[in-house]
């Protein structure tokens, strides 16, 4: 296996998790990557001169740190997926020149990349699966997706 | 316990620590705010990462540990 079958394989294995990830938090009533859905002020970069290390511990309430945490990582996550070209960001306008300016806005989500590479990973898209949920009354689970995945393979094979 | 670091007396949540060619990143969420930024740590002194192509860089390596 070369280089680049390599790094293909850790693209497409952290997508899948990824979209795992994501599913769950649909499923836990978080519908949509921006975080607007939330009603929060989109996260944007702050710019912070050199100064001391400042390092302290402390106890946050569980659910702050959870929302914190969860923020910070959806943020992560597009870097992550941002490889295989599905999530393009456009620095050109980021919060690195303009502390100010929300990275989410820089977000976009290539939708044909990403239905391109759904159908060969998989024989269908995601959209395929909320479509055939709509017309069954299938649940909206991960579990039911790859239960899709797998009649759709079934079907065609 | 919690590790929170303090920058300009703004409090930030450190949600990863990071090793990248022998330089120390952090990675941190405004407690208070809607504000994150990525730290590198050089002789005890932090600062923000400005430079686009190391920012790409280390906030890929902390997705690969994350997902």
């Amino acid at each position: 296996m070369d280089n680049e079958e390599k790094t293909i394989n850790i693209v497409n294995e952290n997508y899948k998790r990824m979209q795992k990830l994501l599913n769950e938090e649909y499923n836990n009533g978080l519908k949509h990557l921006d975080e607007r859905e939330y009603g929060e002020e989109p996260l944007s970069y702050g710019i912070y001169e050199k100064q001391p290390l400042k390092k302290e511990e402390k106890s946050l309430k569980t659910e702050v740190r959870r929302k914190l945490v969860k923020r910070a990582m959806i943020l992560v996550m597009t870097f992550g997926i941002g490889v295989a070209g599905i999530v393009q960001y456009d620095f050109s306008n980021s919060g690195l020149e303009n502390p100010n300016v929300s990275n989410f806005d820089n977000l976009q989500i290539d939708e044909q990349k990403l239905n391109e590479y759904e159908s060969e990973e998989h024989g269908t898209t995601y959209q395929d699966f909320i479509d055939y949920a709509k017309e069954t009354g299938a649940p909206i689970t991960q579990d039911s997706y790859e239960d899709f995945q797998e009649l759709t393979k079934r079907g065609a094979r | 316990m919690d590790k929170t670091i303090v920058l300009d007396d703004k409090e930030f949540l450190i949600c990863q620590e990071i090793n990248v060619d022998n330089i120390h990143y952090i990675y941190c969420i405004a407690i208070d705010g809607d504000e994150y930024t990525l730290l590198k740590e050089n002789d005890g002194m932090v600062e923000s990462v400005t430079d686009i192509d190391e920012f790409k860089k280390v906030m890929s390596m902390i997705a690969k540990e994350n997902i």
